[in-house]
């Protein structure tokens, strides 16, 4: 089950329909790497460095934003409540336009699923129908992670799709290039001839066709890095200085308490118990996995005694 | 932007947030754990590190946040700095369950500054941290029936770690593995939650457990000493 993204409703009219919004698209384009220090291979920190001060607390920043150069101007959390918006928690439906492809809705930010409420399923589908018996698209505004957006919502799939769009003044123009102003006049005959050439490399679009063949390529080479030589572990490092390194530290020692403990095998005190938890899917019969809560809860309040007595 | 927020609230009279969204209340009971004597390995409990800081809720409202403890107390003037903690939730109109923390100048999660912290609100000694484990309410409408796994599932879903609040890590079902790595960084007890049990506020509940890492009756502090625990002797 993905992870809705926001909640909230489509507003038109009178018509409310609650629904939840889930990404369409995911970004695979480049394989991640983390940045270490070659001696001992830890994760470096990105700190906060400032070049009068040195490294300063996160703390003592404040947000400035350029009006000239070398010249700011600070916003604080203040001005920011002072902006008013109101598209919260709605997707609100402004107007309905032709789909068309040579408007401003190509230029899209993010793709996101619709699901509505089950009590709202009907009114999401008549929408639904009558924009794609009338060749519509719904330009709206929603709010996103404190931003307001320009949506367009279209028919897509059994669902529909909200696609962010940019505003206008992001778009660039064309006039910025250097495209020709006269009509070019074609011959009949090469007219023909590259419609002939169209024609025989016709087909369905099956994206299935296609695959990132460099990032295959990359995936290949770490793969046999891998298995060529030790995987560097990531050590604990000594010093965490945030709360996430807390738990980073938690996390590489809880890794070192199961290799411990895989490497005591036999040897340790209380064998079966270990072993069961150590492998969940296997151990545990599917029944358990759905016992009741009635005979869940009997057996939290029986085993903590046991518990007790055996210890 | 909070007072847009709201603003725009009040014109949805027809959505059905709205309506649940004036249910979050004021004030909140926590449930409390049952102390146990040693860790133990079960695939129905989740058990996460039991953090040197204070039991704490706090309040997401309009993404800011205020924080109760014990006694229903309010210690929010003594962190300000997790004021605005509320930013980093997906969600807003939420309670979380967690941890509040005062680290040192090297991360470690530091009882005595937090006392410092409580007993004077003005010396911002040491830098706070939130870890939540549970999430009670979300978008106004309390989760507290639904079962803790699916509580901490729609958790993971609204907060995404930031310098100042975190997800609280664990393990399903290894206890003892658990017990193992947080004595190895020399902290003395853990937690362990029932995955199918509901929030039963102001109730010591036994569907959440705390206990010490080891089974000695005073659990070592040191390291060293939790390493020779560690030995399969």
């Amino acid at each position: 089950m993905p992870r809705a993204m926001w909640r909230g409703a489509i507003q038109f009219g009178l018509v409310t329909v609650p629904v939840k919004l889930y990404l369409a698209t995911e970004a695979r384009g480049g394989l991640s790497f983390n940045l270490l220090h070659k001696p001992d291979m830890q994760r470096i920190n990105m700190k906060v460095h400032c070049p009068i001060h040195g490294e300063i607390p996160r703390s003592e920043t404040v947000r400035g934003y350029e009006y000239a150069k070398g010249q700011y101007v600070l916003i604080e959390e203040a001005d920011f409540d002072a902006v008013p918006l109101k598209t919260v928690r709605a997707i609100e439906i402004e107007q309905f336009v032709e789909a068309s492809r040579d408007s401003a809705t190509t230029f899209v930010k993010q793709a996101y699923y619709l699901e509505p409420d089950p009590v709202a399923r009907k009114a999401f589908y008549l929408l639904k129908e009558v924009l794609a018996d009338e060749g519509l698209s719904a330009i709206c505004k929603i709010v996103l992670k404190d931003r307001e957006a320009l949506a367009a919502l279209n028919p897509f799939s059994n669902t529909m799709l909200l696609s962010t769009l940019y505003w206008p003044d992001e778009i660039r123009s064309t006039a910025e290039l250097d495209l020709p102003d006269e009509d070019f006049k074609f011959k009949p005959s090469e007219k023909a001839m590259a419609k002939q050439l169209v024609a025989a490399m016709r087909g369905e679009f099956d994206p299935a066709n296609y695959e990132d063949e460099y990032r295959k390529a990359l995936e290949a080479v770490i793969e046999a890095k891998v298995d060529g030589q030790p995987v560097v572990a990531h050590k604990a490092a000594e010093k965490p200085t945030k709360i996430a390194d807390l738990m980073s530290v938690l996390e590489a020692s809880v890794a070192a308490a199961r290799v411990a403990k895989a490497g005591r095998g036999a040897a340790a005190p209380k064998p079966a118990a270990k072993k069961a938890a150590a492998k969940p899917a296997a151990a545990k019969p599917a029944a358990k996995a759905k016992a009741t809560t009635a005979k869940q809860k009997a057996a939290a309040e029986s085993r903590p005694k046991a518990k007790r007595k055996a210890a | 932007m909070t007072q847009g927020k709201s603003a725009a609230a009040e014109q949805l009279p027809l959505s059905i947030e709205t309506a649940a969204r004036r249910a979050l209340p004021d004030r909140l009971r926590p449930m409390m754990p049952v102390h146990l004597d040693a860790p133990f390995d079960d695939l129905d409990w989740f058990f996460e590190p039991w953090w040197p800081g204070t039991s704490a809720l706090a309040w997401v409202t309009d993404f800011k946040a205020r924080f109760q403890i014990e006694h229903l107390a309010d210690p929010s003037a003594a962190f300000p700095e997790l004021a605005e903690m509320g930013a980093d939730f997906a969600h807003d109109q939420l309670i979380v369950e967690g941890t509040l923390l005062v680290l040192d100048d090297e991360g470690r999660p530091d009882g005595e500054l937090l006392r410092r912290r409580l007993a004077e609100p003005g010396n911002a000694v040491g830098t706070p941290a939130f870890v939540a484990s549970d999430l009670l309410y979300d978008l106004g409408s309390s989760l507290m029936t639904l079962p803790f796994e699916e509580r901490r599932a729609r958790l993971g879903g609204v907060l995404t770690d930031t310098e100042r609040t975190v997800v609280s890590r664990g393990l399903r079902g290894e206890g003892s593995t658990l017990a193992e790595a947080v004595a190895s960084m020399g902290l003395t007890e853990i937690s362990a939650r029932l995955l199918a049990a509901r929030y039963r506020p102001g109730v010591r509940d036994d569907n959440w457990l705390r206990m010490p890492v080891v089974e000695a009756p005073i659990a070592p502090t040191r390291p060293l000493l939790a390493l020779l625990q560690r030995l399969p002797l």
